[in-house]
Formats: structure tokens, sequence, C-alpha cells
């Protein structure tokens, strides 16, 4: 558009020095015929003047012929309007003093005034006075010839001398030739340089005559201004001329637009000038450059339509393209991509958006499907996880044979399902099988292999003790095992009734025991290597004895060899210690605490493994521990003898749990046996509601110390007299030999009574105490 | 089963007794209700205790030991112990419940003095 606008202009302007040059040409066109006209018809009149003035100068006239003379002046062109002969006084005649006759044009015909009447002014006249002065011949300024020709009008004066004058004169008087101002007018109103323009003359004297009927700049009197208006037109003029041109611009004095004016000097010291406002001028030029306008605009908006109508066969369509995409972007795939014409670079586009469109619902249905997998999987593994938790049992206890197991267990996966496995169950309603086991690597393969794992040792171990389940689950494990997945287990079995407990290993780590006193121990079996890999490995059993109270911990290696941040290992040391200071007294607080530890132990030093902690705590109804240091246990019996065997049981098992040499024992159980037996029997006569208590204690050097308390009446059962053993058989007494029994087989007794209880204390002897004991 | 009591008669008057198990407050009882009719009985002369499954006694089975030789001494007869296991022999040693002459080790022993038993009630 610039550029359009630019030519638009320049070609405007060109057109406007061109058509300003033309009307120069034009206007000097046609001054040069109004001045050939002018030249003509001027030259004629000085030629006819001077004619008459050199006939009345030699030929004598009859009075008559003044007035023939002018008549045939003024009938020789019809340009001429008049003609007058003035004559100095008495010039013409010496009884007429003024004689002027005046012959000029009417309407129809000619008339003849003197111009001598009324008044003779007609010597006052610049046409008469001027050629009179200057003795030459003269062309007026433009006036009104008032008494003649009554019109305004220019004339030409020529001093002449009749033939008769006398030679003292100067001249007889003057002959003229009127050409009338309207005569003039005309001729320059046919002045047709362009439209609206107005021709003007200049006179000599600076008269300024302009075009009739022109509707000219310089107004419609008769023709004549002077103005000031007309003045500065004039000194334009003259200007113009000095300066060499003939076409020039001025500012138009009456205060408009500005004007062109072009300026020819003609004869006689008249000018023709031609004024024509700019915008008339221009105007032609200004329509063709509004034309022009219109046309480029009109051009313009053509292209402009045909652009849009062009570009719109490709915008429409890259629009469609990119409201599609943007309906793709905003997620609407199954959005249709709008038809591409044919073979351009849109269609290519539409074409590649459309695979893109294909290809980006292909790899969402992809993701959405692996998502939709990995949801599937998620759900797959919480279900997994929940299975593997069923499987394995929840905390528990219960008494069976006589004895009572608690355990507890906690099993940490390091990821969603574990390879880590613990189970316990009972097997004919004494003994208690208790597993935990660790198979290699972790995740999914762990988790099915230990699945499997578990459920031969729920198979297998029913019948059979700790080695051979062992031997059986590498047997069962071993084969099919294509994967080489292998197990570690550790597995027990303790005979709740006597506290008797067997170990098997293969290759796990050996459960620590946390004796009642705070003592840790630690079972370590001759093991085999784990599970899965080869048959016919042995795993010899390791056989102990639990006291009541005392905690077995088996665990897996995600406990010990769990890492801080600094690279240490949890390790067996920490985890005695933690055993050792700790003052759990439930299963349950107890792995809880070991589990928390480790993981606090832990946080931040990277993977874990599955953690397992498995306690088990061995009681015995009514059997409570009194102290830890040295140890000592309480157990409640019923004042019946048939509570005696099992109070044996419940001592037996205590000091079998610490490796009382088996003499002691059968002597701490006679020992009991004849104290409960005589206090049944004689104190409390057979009270069965009445309550004994027995206090074992054991000292770390296994010294055995029964403390027997009864609330019968008091009876010191030192203070009999012992049988006569020697006495014949019929003078035996039957009773009394317990008392006898229970002194000779131990190392100290004491009775004392105290707050209305008998107390007696025994210290059985020790094993290489063979001393007799004091006959008292 | 504490105590399994079996009653052998052997005839001319012996008569065996195998006990296994344990002989306690709890169960001695059972043993002297056994042993009753044969200890009221003077046909019965000899009482032979096998106590090769004898693995614990206390005084109450002392008692009925006793019992049994006041019940036949009395009448001439004995009361013979044989296989006693070393639990059960420290407490008979204790207590002195039986001559040592009475306890055999082997039933061989046993046999041989039973012979010797009834050639002396037999011979007069």
């Amino acid at each position: 558009m610039p550029l359009f606008l630019a030519s638009e202009f320049l070609s405007t302007y060109v057109a406007e020095r061109a058509l300003v040059r033309g009307a120069e040409h034009r206007a000097e066109a046609e001054a040069q015929l109004v001045a050939r006209e002018l030249d003509g018809i001027t030259r004629l009149i000085e030629a006819r003047v001077q004619g008459v003035a050199a006939t009345l100068a030699t030929v004598e006239l009859e009075p008559t012929g003044v007035e023939e003379l002018i008549r045939s002046l003024v009938m020789a062109d019809p340009r001429i309007y008049g003609s007058t002969i003035a004559f100095e006084p008495h010039a013409w005649s010496p009884n007429v003093s003024d004689y002027a006759p005046y012959v000029h044009r009417t309407g129809d015909g000619l008339r003849e005034v003197d111009l001598a009447r009324p008044q003779p002014s007609y010597r006052e006249q610049p046409w008469y006075r001027l050629p009179r002065e200057l003795g030459r011949d003269h062309w007026s300024e433009p006036y009104f010839d008032t008494g003649g020709g009554e019109v305004w009008m220019i004339t030409y004066s020529m001093p002449f001398r009749l033939k008769a004058a006398p030679p003292s004169a100067r001249l007889s008087g003057v002959v003229t030739a009127d050409i009338s101002l309207a005569w003039l007018r005309e001729l320059i109103a046919r002045l047709h340089v362009v439209e609206g323009a107005a021709a003007f003359l200049v006179s000599p004297g600076g008269a300024l005559v302009s075009g009739a009927e022109s509707g000219g700049e310089a107004g419609a009197t008769a023709g004549v201004e002077t103005t000031r208006r007309l003045e500065e037109l004039r000194a334009g003029g003259q200007r113009l001329a000095a300066s060499g041109g003939t076409i020039g611009r001025v500012a138009d004095p009456a205060g408009g637009a500005d004007v062109y004016l072009t300026y020819h000097p003609l004869r006689a010291g008249w000018a023709l000038g031609l004024v024509f406002p700019e915008r008339l001028l221009l105007a032609s030029s200004r329509r063709v450059g509004e034309m022009w306008l219109v046309f480029v605009l009109l051009a313009l908006a053509v292209m402009g339509l045909v652009v849009c109508l062009a570009t719109a066969r490709i915008t429409r369509p890259l629009e469609a393209l990119v409201r599609a995409v943007e309906r793709i972007g905003r997620g609407d795939l199954e959005t249709t991509l709008p038809d591409a014409p044919r073979g351009d670079e849109v269609s290519v586009l539409t074409q590649s958006v459309e695979r893109m469109r294909v290809s980006l619902q292909g790899h969402i249905a992809e993701r959405a499907a692996a998502l939709a997998a990995r949801e599937r999987m998620a759900g797959e593994l919480e279900i997994a996880r929940q299975i593997q938790q069923s499987m394995l049992p929840p905390p528990g206890g219960s008494e069976i044979g006589g004895g009572r197991y608690v355990v507890s267990a906690v099993l940490r996966p390091a990821r969603e399902v574990a390879g880590d496995l613990y189970d316990f169950f009972t097997v004919s309603d004494q003994r208690l099988v208790f597993a935990v086991g660790d198979v290699s690597g972790k995740g999914i393969p762990a988790a099915l292999f230990m699945a499997r794992a578990a459920t031969l040792l729920r198979a297998v171990g029913p019948s059979a003790e700790p080695d051979r389940i062992l031997r059986e689950l590498d047997a069962r494990l071993s084969h099919d095992n294509d994967a080489c997945m292998f197990v570690t287990l550790g597995c027990g079995l303790l005979d709740a009734s006597t506290g008797r407990l067997r170990y098997a290993s293969a290759g796990h780590e050996p459960p620590l025991v946390r004796l009642v006193g705070g003592g840790v121990t630690s079972l370590d079996p001759e093991g085999g290597p784990a599970l899965g890999l080869s048959e016919g490995s042995r795993f010899p059993c390791h056989s102990t004895h639990l006291a009541p109270g005392d905690m077995l911990v088996a665990y897996t290696d995600g406990v010990t060899e769990a890492f801080n941040p600094n690279g240490q290992a949890f390790g067996r040391e920490r985890l005695c210690r933690l055993l050792a200071r700790g003052t759990a007294e439930t299963p349950s607080v107890l792995a809880d605490s070991i589990a928390g530890a480790v993981e606090r132990f832990a946080v931040g030093g990277g993977p874990w493994d599955d953690v397992t902690v498995l306690v088990l705590q061995y009681r015995l109804p009514l059997v409570t521990v009194l102290a830890r240091n040295p140890e000592e246990w309480r157990l409640t019996l019923a004042g019946r003898l048939d509570e005696v065997p099992r109070a044996q049981q419940s001592v037996a098992a205590i000091l079998r749990a610490r490796a009382v040499p088996s003499r002691v024992v059968d002597d701490s159980l006679l020992i009991l046996e004849e104290v409960v037996a005589n206090v049944v029997t004689h104190g409390y006569r057979g009270d069965a509601t009445r309550c004994l208590e027995i206090d074992i204690q054991v000292t770390p050097d296994a010294q055995v110390r029964l403390r027997f308390a009864d609330d019968g009446p008091a009876f010191d059962p030192l203070a009999h007299p012992p049988p006569d053993l020697d006495a014949t058989i019929d003078q035996r007494a039957v009773g009394g030999l317990g008392v006898w029994l229970v002194r000779q087989l131990a190392a100290r007794c004491e009775y004392a009574r105290d707050e209305g209880r008998n107390l007696l204390t025994v210290v059985c002897r020790t094993a290489g105490d063979d001393r007799p004991s004091p006959a008292t | 089963m504490a105590l399994d009591i079996e009653l052998v008669d052997q005839g001319r008057g012996t008569h065996r007794v195998r006990l296994t198990g344990r002989l306690d407050t709890v169960t001695a009882p059972d043993l002297d209700r056994r042993l009753e009719p044969l200890l009221g009985d003077p046909a019965v002369s000899a009482l032979v205790l096998e106590l090769g499954g004898l693995e614990y006694i206390s005084s109450a089975g002392i008692r009925s030991v006793v019992r049994a030789r006041k019940a036949l001494e009395g009448r001439g007869g004995r009361v013979a112990l044989v296989g006693l296991q070393p639990p059960v022999q420290k407490v008979f040693d204790i207590v002195k419940a039986l001559p040592a002459s009475q306890i055999f080790a082997s039933v061989a022993e046993l046999d041989a003095y039973l012979d010797t038993l009834q050639r002396r009630a037999g011979g007069g």
C-alpha cells in the first residue's frame, strides 16, 4: 500500500508538472494568437490613422472630407469602434474654434457626434493631450469615453498637420481610432487555456482588462480593475516577466488558493496574462489523481480480494488444520482432520498431522495399556502380599502338653512381597514346630519360592524332627528348581511339656535365646547348606532346654545385615546387646522392638532386605519368674498329691534348661515330691484348696535351691527324729522316710516359720558333692 | 501310665511283680491295692519285684515295699528286688529299706536264691 501511495504521489506530481507545462504551452500558444490578433488590429489602426494623418497633411480637404475620412477609417475594420479627427483651436477654420467630429459604431450603424459639443473639453483628454505634448502617436490607457462613444475604450491617437496649416503650428490636431474594451474583452475571453482560467490584459499604464464572460478572478465590472488585488497580480506578472519565465505560481491576492499566472508581453507595452487557480488547473490532474487513487484503491481492493481469496484457499484449510490440531492438543484424538486441497503443502501437512494423530492415539493407547498393566500388576502384587500375609501365622500362643508357648513374629518385606518366611504350628498336642527362612533374592521370584517352601514345611513338619524336616525340604526343593533358587532355613521343635528344644539349621543364622536372667545365649548347631541346591545334605539337630520365661529369637539376615548410612551393619553383637538390655516381657513387645531398632538403624542406609523376627517364649502354667539375678522361678501348685508329677515336670524343665546335672535334677525332683507329699498329707490333710509355692533358684554355676512355702499349721519336718533304719522290719515305721530322704539328698536344709507360713529351704547337693549329709 | 504293674504267679508260692514307670506318691496306692491280696495270702511265700523298668521311686514306693516285707517276712516269706536302676538303688540305699542280701542284680542270681528258699522250705 505505501508503495502504491508513493507511486501515486509521484505520478500525481509528475502529472501536475506535465499539466502545468501543458497549460503553460497552451497559454503561450493562445497568447500568441491573441498577440497576433492584437498585433494585427493595432498595426492596422496605426496604419490607418497614420494614413489619415498623412492624407490630411497632403490633401486639401473639403469640409465633408473630414467626416469621410473618419467614416472610411471606421469602416475599414469592424474591430475599429470609432474614430475622430480632433482639431486644435481654429485649426479647421478660423471661424471654428473647436471641431472634433467623431464617428463610432452603434448597434445598427454609425453615429456621428462632435466631441466639441456641448463642451469642447476634448483637448483635455489624454488621447489628445498626450500626443500633442509628446508630438507622437500614443496608445491610451483604457478609459470611459464620455460624450463620445460612451463606452470603455482604448484609443490610438496621432497628431497631424493640415496641409494648409501655418508653419508655426506644431500640429493641427489628432487623429484617433478606438478599440472598444468590449471587443478586447471578447478577444481575450476567447482564450481557453483551461477551465476556469481568467485572461486579462495589462495596459502599459497598468490598467487591467479582464476577459468578459469568463467569470474570472478579475471580477465582472466593466473589465477594468485597478484594485489592489489586481495590482498584485500585475506585479506578480511583471516579476514573472522580469524573471524570464512565462508561468508562475503566486498567492491569490484575494486570499484563496494559489493561482497560476502566465504573462506574455504584447506590443505597445501591453501584456496578456492568464490566471487560473491551481485547483482548476490541477483539477484535471487532481481528478486524474483522484481517479488514480480510486483506481489504486479499487485495484488494491480487488487485489486484496484476490489475495484473500487466494490465501483463503490456503489459510482456510490451514485454519481448519490449526483448529483440528488444537482439538487434538486438548485431548480429542478422535477428531477428523479437514480435507486438504490436492497436492499442495497444506495437504502434506494435513497428512503429517493425520499420521501424528494416529500415532498419538496409538501411543496413548499403549501407555494406557501399560498403565493399566502396571496397575493390574500393582493390584495383583497387593493381592499377592495379602495372600502371603495370610500364609503367615499371626502371633499366637497356646497351652499344649502341660506347657505353654507364646510366639510373635514380625515380617517386613523389602518390596510388596517377601522372600522371607516364618511359620509355627503345633504338632501332636504337645510340640511346637517353628521355622524362619530366607529365600535368595527379593520380590516376586523369592515370594514364589517362599510359598513353595512354606507349603512344603507345613506338609513335612508335623511328622518329623527338625533334622528330618530339613532333609525332606531339601530333597523336594532341589527337585524342579530350574531357577536355582535356595532358601536358608532354621527349624526348631519345642516340646512344651518339658521345655526341650531341638533345632537344626540349613545355612541359617543361629537363633539367640534371651534367658530370664538377662543373659543371651546362642543355639549353634552344626548346620547344613541352604535348601534347594542339592540333595543328601545333613542337618544335625542341636538339643537344649528352655526354661519358662526364656525367649528364643530367630531372625533373618535382613536384621543383621541392615546397613546404616555410614555403611555399618546392624550385626549380631548389636542384636545381642539389644536383647540383654531389653526388659520386654512379651514376645510381641520384643519382636516389635527389634524390628523397630533395625528400621531406625537403617534409615537412609540403602536398599532393605526383608526383615523377619520370630520370638518364641516358653512358659509353664503357674510358673512365674521371680528374680533375675540369680534366676529364680516360682511354681504354684494346689495341695494335691496328683499335682506332684506336673510340678516335677516343671522343675525338671527349669533345671534342665540351666544345664543342671541330671543327678542333681533327679535329687531335686525327689526332694520336691517328698516335701510336697509331706505338706499335703500332714499339713493340709488333703485340703485340695490350699496351695503351695515352690521357689526354684538356679545359680549361674547350676546350684539349685528349693524353697517350699505352705500356710499349713506349723510343722518343722526337720525337727522330727530320723527313722530307725536299722530296726527290724517288723519294727520299722512305714513313714518318716520322706524327710529322711530329703535330708540325705540335700546339702543343707532350713526351716522357718514366717507370718503363718512354713518355709523350708533345701539346697541341693551339687553334682560332685558326695559327702554324706550331716546326720541330724 | 505312670506305673505299670504286671503280676505273674510262678508257682510254688512265688509271685513276680514287674513294675514299669514311676512308683511315687501317686502310683504307690495302686501297687498297694494290687499287692494286698498277695500280702494276705499265706500261700505266697516269695515276692519278687522286678524293677528293671522302674525309673523313679519315692518314699511312698519305699513304704509299699516295707509293707510287703513286713507282711511276708512275718510269715517266713521273703521279698526280693531285682534289676534296680541307679536312681532307685540310691533311694533304697539311703533308706535301707531292704537288706542288701535281698537285692539282686540279675534274674539268675535271684533264681538261685529262690531255689535255695524253696529247698529250705521244702527240705524242712
